[in-house]
């Protein structure tokens, strides 16, 4: 019965998802992954993503100045387009972000421009309020 | 609202894992009821008089205690692990219960959200 419910729910509109990204822009594989996790489920099911949340080794996502070759991926500017087409907010935690030399400060920021720097309270708040969250 | 827990895995010293987990741990649990796991090498943690200045890390493991301020008083440690690491806990900086990894399997089942550090 509670199988069959959750089945018409997925039918009718989906489910709201976070993500919830740990891994860094370079070096692993974990952010690529998120990437095309993302991807995936915009692009073949009714589900939504409520947020993308950058924390720990995720925050050096949205720093901009990570230049691969032009043969590479670009992941920093692919979750921006991302975010951008489909009108995902991009969360980083301001805090681990700091640490690791991605800042917002003028005259010095490095944060991609659709990033926004927040508190983990916005992570909190995004948990609280979505039926999936994802980690990678 | 979600039950979420998060789990401490790693040790206190190499990565900052530790300390980013308890951060989550206390920032999240605002408007969410947090349990924290402790597992692995997550449960050297728990011990007594460590001395961080010394490796250029800071104290955060004295900042645990914050976790009973927050309310989350939901703690558990893997007995299993400290057997594998041939720990005794006798004292720690909070309170928390020991359990069987099986036991913290049942228990993980019951949560909304699982964030492994």
């Amino acid at each position: 019965m509670k199988t069959k419910q959750s089945n018409n729910l997925l039918k009718m509109d989906g489910l709201n998802y976070t993500i919830l990204v740990m891994g860094p822009a370079y070096g692993t594989q974990s952010s690529s992954c998120a990437y095309q996790f993302c991807h995936s489920l915009i692009d073949n099911t009714l589900h939504h993503i409520k947020s993308i949340f950058f924390y720990a080794d995720g925050t050096l996502n949205a720093n901009d100045f990570v230049n691969p070759a032009n043969d590479e991926f670009a992941i920093v500017t692919a979750w921006q387009q991302f975010s951008e087409t489909y009108h995902i907010p991009l969360f980083v935690c301001i805090a681990a972000a700091q640490r690791r030399g991605v800042v917002n400060q003028s005259p010095h920021n490095n944060v991609g421009s659709l990033f926004q720097c927040v508190g983990l309270g916005e992570l909190s708040d995004s948990i609280a309020n979505s039926d999936r969250v994802i980690q990678f | 609202m979600k039950q979420v827990a998060i789990i401490f895995s790693h040790p206190p010293y190499g990565t900052s894992n530790g300390r980013e987990a308890l951060d989550l741990a206390l920032s999240l649990s605002d408007i969410n009821t947090i349990s924290v796991f402790f597992i692995h090498y997550g449960i050297f943690h728990l011990l007594t008089d460590q001395q961080p200045d010394k490796i250029l890390m800071r104290d955060y493991i004295s900042t645990l205690a914050m976790l009973e301020l927050y309310d989350v008083t939901n703690i558990y440690a893997s007995t299993d692990s400290m057997t594998e690491l041939n720990l005794t806990i006798t004292q720690s900086v909070i309170n928390f219960q020991a359990i069987t990894n099986t036991e913290i399997a049942n228990l993980l089942a019951k949560h909304d959200v699982i964030i492994n550090m």
